[in-house]
């Protein structure tokens, strides 16, 4: 049988993950989203050129499917190829313009994507990406020049002009308590770290975890959560409702996201009166910083907030007590310990944390001081 | 006027709730920021008088302007063997102290606080709002 291959998307994944030229498993779904998408695309493309037509085409996927063909070195470069076995009714000239029209609204999603797809196909773009992460990319080229940077942002642009609501859903993670459990509806209620309130429809595997949560609502050791989710939001990003559930974890008392989540919510005079507000931006970049090279090795800190609007981690034992001073909105480090039974085991030491190796010594010096 | 205080008062130190972490109440840690001027304070860190206020009625006092998560407290003894003197000024109120933190650098401001915190961490919190 006649078959014919030719190269699409050329696909290039940028970010840390994608360093070792690997494919997290998690974004396989991205690849087959964009082949029924191209499909969907080239059926529009091809009835937009043959206005006379009246009714969808019969079989106008016949013949054809997506393939992952290798992944090359290079960042991570997904190789994929559109394969046609016999004839196909739309033609390959179709599927080609179908690429070209999803490149051209990624790389116009600022201005209006909606010039080279219809709201119905953009709102596809939900299920493509949703597990990038906020500093990855996906550069998409179609061999004649063209090409668009698809990212979290905008993902979040195409589906808000899909949606005449102006809305859009997204995967994310949601911090707080377990409030509420109706177990015959599968309905839980999350209470977030700010005090909102939201429901939540839940899977029967997840029903142990949530009761074991809400069973300590009413105790000091009130246990928190992090919900693996898939949440609608607004325009401005506001949590409107939470649509599904896909996993829950159980946080430790001191767990980094949710304290810096209780933090950023402290406003300017929390110290009765003096007091700075913490700087968003610079806050998201130690939570992100500490995620990727604190987290694991070290025993979490104890995190405070400081008068001059920064943060303080603080480790105290009986041994020593010891602080790592963030002086945010800047990208240095003090580090205090003072050894309680021997003076001689003091230490101080100053860091700029500018570049990924600055975060990796600043850990094994850590580890030394921390854990001797 | 200030007067000098004897050996063995305790100073209670009132900590602010967002200086406080800890999953139950037992395990609450408190930040050594406690034990740390603030730029506002002159380098005077206040505290209440041990022997005219219980620490049930320096909070009780306190929190009628300002807010409190408990009281903690260290001996007049143990800051003056880290070379803290402390004073007893009456002002703004009777029973006002200041552990004395002037002159010294930053670095040894946040040392001492440490230190101080270690102390007063050690015997605990001396009252918790029920």
């Amino acid at each position: 049988m006649e078959k014919e291959q030719i190269e699409v998307f050329h696909l290039q994944y940028k970010g840390k993950r994608f360093e070792q030229h690997t494919m997290p498993l998690e974004l396989l779904e991205d690849l087959a989203v964009l082949g029924e998408l191209t499909i969907e695309m080239a059926k529009y493309v091809y009835l937009e050129e043959h206005p006379d037509r009246q009714r969808v085409i019969r079989n106008y996927a016949k013949g054809i499917s997506f393939e992952l063909v290798g992944i090359e070195a290079g960042s991570t470069l997904p190789q994929i190829v559109m394969v046609q076995t016999g004839a196909n009714p739309l033609g390959m000239e179709s599927f080609k313009q179908a690429e070209s029209r999803i490149i051209d609204a990624v790389a116009n999603a600022q201005e209006d994507p909606t010039r080279y797809m219809p709201h119905a196909l953009l709102k596809k773009f939900e299920r493509l990406g949703k597990n990038l992460k906020n500093d990855e990319s996906i550069v998409m080229h179609n061999g004649n020049g063209s090409s668009g940077t698809y990212s979290r942002q905008v993902r979040k642009q195409l589906v808000l002009a899909s949606s005449l609501s102006r809305k859009y859903s997204d995967a994310t993670v949601l911090r707080g308590f377990v409030a509420e459990l109706d177990l015959q509806r599968r309905v839980g209620h999350l209470i977030l770290v700010n005090g909102q309130r939201f429901g939540f429809p839940f899977p029967d595997e997840l029903t142990t975890e949530l009761k074991e949560a809400f069973l300590t609502f009413d105790t000091p050791q009130r246990q928190r959560v992090a919900l693996q989710a898939t949440a609608l939001f607004s325009e401005n990003d506001q949590l409107q409702k939470v649509e599904e559930i896909e996993g829950l974890t159980f946080l430790d008392p001191l767990d980094i996201d949710f304290r810096l989540d209780e933090l950023i919510l402290l406003k300017e005079g929390w110290l009765d009166g003096q007091g700075k507000e913490l700087p968003p931006a610079a806050t998201e970049w130690l939570r992100k910083s500490s995620a990727d090279y604190l987290a694991d090795d070290l025993p979490l800190p104890f995190i405070f907030p400081t008068p001059e609007g920064s943060i303080q981690f603080e480790w105290s034992t009986e041994d020593f007590e010891a602080s790592l001073h963030f002086l945010l909105p800047g990208k240095e480090a003090e580090f205090q310990m003072v050894a309680l039974t021997d003076k001689a085991k003091d230490s101080e030491a100053e860091w700029q944390l500018e570049e990924e190796e600055d975060w990796i010594k600043l850990k094994t010096y850590l580890k030394g001081q921390l854990c001797p | 006027m200030s007067l000098k205080l004897e050996s063995d008062t305790l100073l209670l130190r009132q900590v602010h709730p967002s200086f406080v972490q800890g999953d139950s109440f037992s395990s609450q840690v408190f930040s050594s920021q406690t034990f740390r001027p603030t730029p506002k304070d002159e380098f005077k860190l206040s505290v209440y008088n041990g022997k005219k206020f219980s620490a049930s009625t320096a909070f009780a006092h306190f929190t009628q302007e300002y807010t409190s998560a408990g009281v903690a407290g260290v001996l007049v003894e143990e800051c003056n063997q880290e070379g803290l003197a402390t004073e007893e000024d009456n002002y703004p109120f009777d029973g006002h102290c200041f552990i004395d933190f002037q002159g010294l650098t930053s670095n040894a401001v946040g040392k001492k606080a440490k230190k101080l915190k270690a102390l007063a961490l050690k015997r605990g919190w001396l009252h918790r709002p029920s």
